[in-house]
């Protein structure tokens, strides 16, 4: 059991050493909630202190019912505190990436629609792009409204694009880009094929996208629930020793049931991680 | 001590005949694919590969001296001869994944330019659509595109131009989706909107699926994370068994 007091802390400093960000944005840190909350605002969303004090609260609550439940040393318990208290707010990060790449994802796809929709009926860029800026915000309607400043300066077609290419190098958003272009330069009366096509592409995309995250939350909420059934069954295990009062090995007991509790919070953050990858796939973004 | 001799005449003569050994090896040894893997990736060549890998096969075999002198001798023989065959082939399985996952970068990629292609399609040639397109081709893509179209700029009507191209590559879908390119330029305006129309129903669907694959290969690794939770209850309820042993031992069953 000694051995463990001075392990601990040390494993405890190699945790913060790796996981600098980590730590940097945890209430461990004088300045994390600082960290934190500009963090959430550089992804747009708003921070609720109340909010974030009543999570933090919550997460060590649960943390101390368990380790008392299972009976666990001091040493272990603050450990097992320290590390929910340094990892949670990354992954009420990752949550906050979730939500800004859903908007941004849906903010996109339906900007693409409605261009589409409105050049069909008038073929001609600039008044495509007024009409459905409106239905943008941010990065995205920043670098549209730059492409029609600068169709507005006379730069070529062409040319004028690139600041909206560069922030969406998705493959479907460069084809439109190409075929308003060649339509509007060159002039064409069968460009309307062309364009349905790339409205077929922007619905296949939303939906196998959207398909792709309902995967993601279903395989976290499965997880999740393992977890639960694996915190029950351990208890149901704990409940047997004590009722036999058998227990000798005390030490061991105590240390499986630590690496127990950590694995199960490890899974729990690696859980949150998995729906917080990018809705937009890097393989299809080309036009960099 | 019979051991150790032939294992010090064997590195013996494979010093001696280092060269000729090297040449033997390189002609019976040399894997089939080894040519088309270098050009899937893009890098290397089959001799000085083959010499890096017999130089390196040749420094573990300096090991076998070592066998005759260790007890159990024939054990340490057969696994140092596992381990010289590791070493021998580690290059090649590295060659081996890194073809892997050029092929699936091609395949996943390989519809979203021909879509590119598609819409340039629209408002141009085949020749000139290609031309357009090479600049915002994937990069795994863009220098056998370049080669393409080199070709086509001087022989635009050359069947096999569409076919060699990523034929090392083996994917019958690229294949499929060339020759319909081909036909789409040769043939007369009404066949063409035909086959055109064919061409971007198929890659709608391919490029689905790609999509769809890649998207659950990403998912496959979370997947076993679930299993976590139920090894560690499982290395807990082990633990309490082994606890209730213990005691029940160390107190005798009647106690």
């Amino acid at each position: 059991m000694k051995s463990f007091i001075v392990i601990l802390p040390i494993s405890l400093l190699l945790l913060l050493v790796v996981n600098r960000n980590a730590f940097r944005r945890s209430l461990l840190h004088p300045l994390g909630w600082k960290e934190y909350q500009k963090n959430i605002l550089a992804y747009g969303l708003r921070f609720y202190p109340r909010q974030y004090l009543i999570i933090h609260f919550t997460s060590v609550m649960l943390v101390l019912i368990a380790s008392f439940v299972f009976a666990l040393p001091l040493p272990y318990i603050l450990f097992l505190c320290f590390v929910v208290i340094i990892f949670l707010p990354t992954t009420l990060l990752w949550q906050a990436v979730f939500i800004r790449e859903e908007r941004d994802f849906f903010m996109l796809t339906s900007f693409l629609q409605q261009t589409i929709a409105v050049f069909k009926s008038h073929p001609k860029i600039y008044a495509a792009l007024s009409e459905c800026l409106t239905l943008t915000d941010g990065d995205l309607k920043r670098s549209i409204i730059q492409w029609m400043n600068d169709i507005e300066a006379g730069s070529p077609l062409k040319e004028s694009s690139i600041t909206f290419l560069k922030k969406v190098p998705h493959f479907i958003s460069g084809n439109l880009v190409n075929l308003m272009v060649f339509v509007e330069e060159y002039g064409s009366t069968e460009y309307a094929e062309g364009l349905e096509m790339i409205q077929d592409d922007i619905d296949d995309w939303i939906e196998d996208t959207y398909a792709f995250k309902q995967q993601q939350l279903e395989l976290r909420n499965r997880i999740v629930i393992l977890s639960l059934m694996a915190l029950l069954i351990a208890f149901i295990s704990k409940q047997m020793l004590f009722q036999t009062q058998m227990m000798q090995q005390v030490e061991l007991y105590q240390f499986t049931m630590f690496l127990f509790l950590l694995s199960l919070i490890i899974t729990l953050l690696v859980a949150q991680r998995i729906y917080c990858t990018p809705w937009i796939e890097k393989g299809e973004e080309l036009w960099h | 001590m019979a051991l150790t001799l032939f294992n010090l005449i064997l590195i013996g003569t494979l010093i001696y005949f280092s060269d000729d050994t090297e040449k033997l090896l390189t002609s019976i040894l040399s894997e089939q694919d080894l040519e088309r893997g270098f050009r899937i990736i893009g890098k290397g060549e089959r001799i000085p590969f083959m010499k890096q890998r017999f130089a390196k096969f040749k420094q573990t075999s300096y090991l076998f001296v070592f066998c005759g002198l260790l007890p159990n001798s024939l054990t340490w023989e057969v696994a140092m001869a596992l381990l010289c065959y590791v070493v021998y082939k580690y290059p090649y399985w590295q060659l081996k994944v890194a073809i892997r996952k050029q092929t699936s970068l091609v395949r996943y990629q390989f519809p979203i330019y021909l879509r590119q292609l598609q819409v340039l399609l629209q408002n141009n040639t085949v020749v000139f659509a290609i031309e357009q397109s090479i600049d915002h081709a994937p990069d795994s893509l863009k220098g056998e595109i370049n080669y393409l179209h080199k070709q086509l700029l001087a022989e635009p009507h050359q069947l096999n131009h569409y076919l060699h191209f990523l034929d090392y590559y083996a994917l019958p879908e690229v294949g499929r989706a060339m020759k319909l390119l081909y036909r789409y330029n040769t043939v007369g305006q009404a066949d063409s909107y035909r086959q055109f129309n064919r061409m971007i129903q198929s890659t709608s669907k391919w490029l689905r699926q790609e999509r769809q694959q890649h998207k659950s290969t990403q998912l496959l690794i979370y997947q076993w994370w679930g299993l976590v939770p139920l090894f560690s209850v499982t290395l807990v309820f082990l633990s309490v068994m082994m606890n209730i042993l213990l005691t029940m031992f160390g107190k005798g069953v009647n106690g």
